[in-house]
């Protein structure tokens, strides 16, 4: 059974997919998707779980990238994955963008952007899987610059070097970021 | 909110400047409720919720040739909220809500009365708040309503109350490729709630 719990920590559910947190720019440093129907949220303590997972990284790096790296596990703990969304060659087109309405979207056709899924767990090669651009896929990236946060959806597909396919779909982050 | 405030205020300014005060009466009103949601565009599988609400009001009969009818207003502390139903499990939504319901009531025979009228309500406590992002935090409703034996001090009423505000603030999107659809405002409550009332003082008696 599905064990909802809503008291015990801060998560917010969506209301539509309460096994996502919702989507929204509050920097509550979460994140969440379905990955071939299995839902992972993000690692709210990685300190306390000892498994080995690592705290977010969102860093824009002076005016042309961007990088978003989080994990996400389902609520069993049995699968722990790492996205790394990189952007690049960012002009100020694009981060004007990014701060007005819903922010930019980026394709998978977009050169700009580089998405992985890592096995957290196991580093094998076997277990990264890039983003592919056949299907459609993209990520849309709101940043709230006075706020220092930065949120938006993902949805694509990636597979690795053996042909394996992960689909990743309703996906949400939601990050306090650090610029240099 | 503001608006609720408003109404309050007034409806209590309309007390203190009646002059047949006389033929009004407060009561105490407690009571269970079903709640659930309708949806304008289905997105998701509800059931309904037993919830509670307890209240008090205060009506008065404004014109004396025709006693059978009457205003009231009721001030509720109201628990709504729907089961949503998931492949896995269920989760329970709460909404606690202050309420406020000015209505008309008319006497339609000497042991039943028909009550209909707006409900203002103020989410201020449940299980999402804090996610004000995707919930709005007050409704408006309309209800219509039966009251039984309300010619004793101990009455009971049957309410149908339907929003005609959306609950949910949404921004949805695309499942598969992420792309963002816009707002999304949907999720009306509908809350039938069955209680007691207890009659503080029975206007028919100073009649």
């Amino acid at each position: 059974m599905f064990a909802f719990c809503v008291a015990c920590d801060d998560f917010i559910p969506d209301p539509i997919e309460p096994r996502l947190p919702f989507y929204g720019g509050l920097g509550r440093n979460e994140a969440g998707a379905i990955l071939n129907g299995e839902f992972f949220i993000n690692n709210p303590t990685p300190a306390k779980l000892g498994r080995g997972s690592q705290p977010p990284q969102i860093l824009i790096f002076g005016s042309d990238s961007l990088v978003l790296e989080f994990s996400i596990r389902t609520r069993d703990f049995n699968q722990n994955n790492k996205i790394k969304i990189r952007l690049d060659q960012l002009d100020a087109q694009d981060w004007t963008s990014m701060t007005q309405g819903f922010g930019k979207a980026f394709r998978l056709t977009d050169p700009k952007i580089k998405v992985k899924i890592v096995d957290a767990n196991d580093f094998l090669e076997e277990n990264v899987y890039l983003g592919i651009d056949a299907v459609p896929g993209q990520i849309t990236v709101k940043l709230l610059p006075n706020e220092k946060i930065v949120f938006g959806t993902f949805g694509f597909r990636a597979e690795n070097a053996a042909g394996n396919t992960i689909q990743v779909s309703l996906g949400r982050f939601d990050y306090e970021f650090m610029d240099f | 909110m503001v608006m609720v405030k408003r109404m309050i205020l007034l409806f209590f300014a309309c007390i203190l400047f009646k002059s047949n005060v006389v033929f009004a009466q407060f009561g105490l009103m407690a009571g269970t409720n079903y709640s659930n949601l309708r949806q304008q565009t289905p997105r998701i599988d509800t059931g309904p919720q037993l919830n509670f609400h307890l209240g008090l009001n205060y009506s008065w009969h404004p014109i004396e040739k025709i006693p059978n009818f009457s205003i009231r207003a009721d001030l509720l502390l109201n628990n709504k909220g729907y089961r949503q139903i998931l492949n896995d499990g269920h989760r329970q939504v709460r909404f606690n809500a202050m309420g406020f319901a000015p209505m008309l009531r008319y006497q339609i025979a000497k042991t039943t009365g028909l009550h209909s009228g707006l409900e203002f309500n103020y989410f201020f406590d449940g299980n999402t708040v804090g996610s004000s992002e995707v919930f709005r935090q007050s409704e408006r409703a309309v209800f219509l309503g039966i009251d039984l034996l309300n010619h004793r001090s101990v009455s009971f009423y049957i309410r149908g109350v339907f929003g005609i505000s959306p609950l949910l603030n949404y921004v949805d999107f695309n499942p598969l490729d992420a792309s963002i659809k816009g707002e999304f405002s949907d999720f009306f409550s509908t809350t039938v709630l069955f209680g007691i009332q207890f009659s503080i003082q029975d206007e028919k008696k100073r009649n």
